[in-house]
């Protein structure tokens, strides 16, 4: 199959285009897209959890359900659209409800939309979704478990719906291919005031039987609830295999949802990944990103900073080697006040591979007393690699504080002088700076399982590797 | 301290700047053009015929009129759309009245003149309208003792006449005029401008400075700047200078090729500061052979619309290049600058330094490309740019991109943007100065580093400029 999509990762402002950084077009062939079989959810004890709204997508739709229901749902490859849509039909409901008025006390009936599932699947309509969406979710207390499962249908329909309307760092025609043709995915709404401590993790294996991945995932977390989420993605080597994920945050005032997307992907997995994210006043995202694998990794990431005192801190490794790929778009858009985004990107490149990475923080006016850091430090290890780089700080705020730092080249001669003076060859040395490089996005992962894993994939990766 | 912090910020109000509004200046329209649209081969063949082409230049120009015709307008940038690229014809017509008379500036820019203590002769010669006979007397001087020392400095035209080869083998071949559209326009109908020749191993000890020779009407539009340091040779240049420059046409698209050779170290200065109707499209580019060093020194203070970006390509092996530049934007004005630099050859380094300051509206971008080839080996890039917002009015941008294709490599970039601290302020009133000067001197520090880089009355000209442009920002 032919994957085709055009101005993924562009740069919020144009720039000269013989520098070939303005966007990219992904031009592949891919394996066809059909449904993934497999339950991703392989978090244990989320039956506990009766008051989170969970729901599954087995490539027709939602499965909705708390712990044990959503954790043995059949993946049922056979379920058609048409099913999905008569469940999820709106227009037996009320279609003049007004949200306004569903504010206080969420029923059913007031919750409808005029959107059908068709819709929601399809070609959606980006402004029309940002006119009619107004939310019934904020000030509300629900308790899911009260809730019929008709109206978590709405519930989830109308969250997917308002948050359908972020934009994303891939750009529209990325989400659109997405939102188009997932075939797997998760939605989590934490309700306002839950500390969801007990991280939910989802892990999609591609192999000869699932040969893609398209997962859409919402996670919205309302006022003062928190939430941890791994997204772990790997496949087998020797098969061309797809992914390509997109993932909608939502934080609502004080909420913080922390999200480790692992990917280690085999060297023959096209992979792309896209956030589109909305932090309200006094939330927090904290983003772990290790884009270690994949042929081609597509990784795009746009924040809203809407709320004053909003905060996102991303740490972001990525490992080149052979000719991989990794094309980075990020974009913090600073609209609070005193928001606050932090980007660190640590990486190394071996062999004929190719990093680009694109980081904006624009400040927009109004964000009075933010900041904005970003940091990047590439090692770089052959004369045939290609590091391409744009830090951009756009500015319509006086009271401001932004930041870049980027910096290339190759590791530094006096450690490994000192490396090779406590008795380590060149080689090995070299190979203990680049796990070095990984270390910051480590620490910020607090499962010692996961980071075993990592390091096992980045032990094999360099095991594999004769001379830098 | 509650009341104090109140005191400064009621303070802070703005006032809008001198009205610099310029004034219509009619041209005599030709009625036998009336019917032609834009620009013609017809109207580019009169160019050639009037100012005695050789025939070669007569089939370039040509050439690059079908570039012109055939490239886009950028699609990144300030807007260009205010731009009539109709009315192009009227500045290129050698027949076409282009004269303006002193009485004509605009008074904010005499009155610029005025302040800045540049004497009456020079005044009118910076305005670009006339008063040859001065500024001739100036040049002349200057090229004696030039001459003596064997440097060709001479304008264009006599060069075209005089050293054919040299200037054949030279021209445009460092900025083609296929790189984009007004480098294609300016391949077409450019006029004016320097050509200076360094022979090897002679360095030039007092700068050339080429506001001397703007010294025709219009001169300063399409003006061609060719400068060849030879061997071992040493030159600074110096470009305009700190008064506004006040020209017939809104519409600047000058080309400057430098080739410094082996060894050799070019300085090249400019402290542009145009009127502020003025669309400054300007392409700078040197080459650098082996041991060779340029350094750019820049300053964009005028013009409504700036696209500049010195480039340098750093061919040789241990060549040199060094930016340092200064963006001033106020009310009106999107100044759009920066720098480029390629590394070709190993060993090659290159330090950049930007500033640039937005206020009453006004928008900067600092814009920055780096390129180091896998040819470039043990090449060192470092780029630091830092902004200063004046107020939430104002608008900057930051655009800095590297593209390195190397490992042997050390490459650094540091951006930065902030505004003038509260506390700074503060701490200059406490000592008695009044928050206009506190401010005007907190930014003349910021700009230190442009300052010294310049030739002592370029440098006091600059501060002053800086603080006609902080008049006005609070009341």
């Amino acid at each position: 199959m032919n994957l085709n999509i055009e101005r993924v990762n562009a740069l919020p402002v144009r720039t000269w285009s013989w520098l070939g950084i303005n966007d990219r077009t992904i031009e592949e062939d891919i394996p066809e897209i059909l449904p993934f079989k497999k339950n991703p959810l392989i978090t244990k004890n989320i039956n506990n959890e009766k008051d989170i709204l969970f729901a599954i997508n087995n490539g027709s739709g939602y499965k909705i359900g708390t712990g044990d229901i959503v954790k043995n749902a059949e993946m049922d490859s056979n379920a058609n659209h048409a099913e999905m849509n008569s469940n999820a039909n709106c227009a037996e409901m009320n279609s003049n409800a007004n949200y306004a008025e569903a504010n206080s006390d969420v029923n059913c009936t007031e919750m409808n939309s005029n959107a059908n599932h068709a819709e929601m699947n399809g070609n959606v309509n980006h402004t029309e979704m940002n006119s009619n969406v107004n939310y019934a979710g904020k000030n509300s207390s629900i308790y899911y478990p009260d809730m019929s499962n008709n109206m978590k249908n709405k519930y989830l329909e109308s969250t997917i719906e308002k948050v359908s309307s972020i934009p994303t760092g891939m750009g529209e025609n990325t989400a659109n291919y997405i939102r188009n043709n997932n075939n797997t995915g998760i939605f989590i709404r934490i309700p306002s005031g839950k500390k969801y401590k007990e991280p939910i993790f989802l892990e999609y294996d591609l192999d000869g039987e699932n040969k893609t991945v398209v997962d859409f995932n919402t996670i919205y977390a309302e006022e003062n609830s928190e939430v941890t989420i791994v997204m772990h993605y790997k496949s087998k080597k020797g098969i061309p295999t797809f992914h390509s994920g997109l993932t909608y945050l939502f934080a609502e005032k004080n909420a913080i949802i922390n999200l480790l997307q692992i990917q280690l992907l085999s060297e023959d997995t096209l992979h792309l990944n896209d956030i589109g994210a909305v932090i309200e006043n006094g939330g927090a995202i904290n983003l772990v990103h290790t884009e270690l694998g994949g042929s081609k990794a597509y990784n795009g990431c746009k924040v809203d900073l809407k709320g004053s005192n909003s905060k996102i801190n991303i740490e972001t490794i990525y490992f080149g080697d052979k000719n991989r790929t990794i094309d980075m778009n990020y974009i913090m858009n600073h609209h609070g006040k005193n928001s606050n985004s932090q980007i660190h990107v640590n990486g190394a490149l071996l062999d004929q591979s190719s990093k680009t990475f694109r980081g904006t923080i624009d400040f927009k006016k109004g964000a009075a007393g933010s900041v904005g850091h970003e940091e990047e430090y590439n090692l770089l290890f052959s004369p045939k690699i290609r590091n391409l780089t744009a830090p951009l700080i756009l500015c319509e705020e006086e009271d401001v504080e932004g930041k870049h730092g980027a910096n290339s080249g190759k590791i530094d001669e006096n450690k490994l002088f000192y490396m090779m003076s406590r008795g380590l060859d060149e080689l090995s040395a070299k190979k203990l700076m680049i796990e070095a490089a990984f270390r910051p996005a480590m620490e910020q992962i607090p499962f010692a399982d996961l980071q075993d894993q990592i390091s096992e994939y980045v032990k094999e990766r360099l095991n594999n590797i004769e001379s830098i | 301290m509650d009341n104090l912090e109140k005191n400064t910020t009621s303070k802070k109000t703005f006032v809008d700047d001198v009205d610099r509004s310029i004034y219509d200046v009619k041209d005599k329209v030709n009625a036998s053009y009336k019917s032609s649209k834009g620009l013609t081969p017809e109207i580019v063949d009169e160019i050639s015929r009037e100012k005695n082409d050789p025939e070669w230049m007569r089939e370039f120009r040509q050439k690059a009129l079908k570039l012109y015709n055939s490239i886009q307008l950028p699609k990144w940038g300030p807007n260009l759309d205010e731009l009539n690229m109709n009315d192009i014809v009227t500045y290129v017509r050698p027949n076409t009245a282009m004269q303006a008379k002193w009485e004509e500036v605009p008074s904010d820019i005499k009155n610029t003149f005025e302040r800045l203590g540049i004497p009456q002769a020079e005044r009118m010669s910076l305005a670009g309208v006339g008063a040859q006979y001065d500024s001739e007397v100036v040049y002349h001087n200057v090229r004696e003792e030039v001459k003596n020392q064997g440097v060709i400095y001479t304008d264009m035209e006599s060069a075209l006449r005089e050293h054919e080869d040299l200037v054949r083998s030279h021209f445009m071949k460092l900025v083609p005029p296929s790189d984009h559209k007004f480098a294609a326009l300016h391949g077409a109908v450019w006029s004016g401008g320097s050509f200076v020749y360094v022979p090897p191993g002679v360095s030039v000890e007092i700068p050339l400075q080429s506001y001397f020779r703007l010294n025709a009407p219009g001169a300063g539009q399409f003006e061609h700047t060719l400068i060849i340091v030879d061997k071992g040779a040493n030159l600074h240049f110096i470009e305009g200078c700190s008064a506004p420059k006040y020209n017939v046409a809104n519409l600047h698209a000058g080309c400057v090729e430098l080739f410094v050779e082996e060894g050799a170290r070019l300085r090249y200065s400019t402290i542009e500061n145009w009127s502020k109707n003025m669309f400054n499209l300007n392409t700078k580019r040197a080459v650098v052979e082996k041991d060779g060093k340029i350094e750019w020194v820049s300053g964009s203070f005028g013009s409504h619309i700036s696209y500049l970006y010195p480039m340098s390509i750093l061919k040789g092996e241990n060549s040199k290049m060094e930016y340092t530049g200064i963006t001033f934007a106020g009310k009106g004005q999107n100044l759009d600058t920066g720098v480029k630099v390629v590394h070709r050859a190993p060993n090659t380094s290159s330090v950049m330094n930007s500033k640039s300051i937005s206020k009453d509206g006004g928008a900067s971008t600092f814009r920055s490309a780096v390129r180091v080839a896998a040819s470039a080996a043990h090449s060192k890039s470092a780029v630091s740019c830092e902004s200063l917002m004046l107020d939430d009015k104002s608008r900057s941008d930051t655009i800095p991109i590297m593209d390195i294709r190397n490992d042997e490599v050390d490459i650094g970039h540091e951006a930065k943007i902030g505004r003038i601290s509260d506390d700074t302020i503060f701490y200059l009133m406490s000592r008695g100065i009044s928050e206009a000067d506190a401010r005007a001197m907190i930014v003349s520090g910021f700009a230190e580093p442009i300052a010294k880089e310049l030739p002592l009355e370029y440098a006091v000209e600059m501060n002053n400029l800086i603080r006609l442009e902080m008049e006005g920002t609070i009341g």
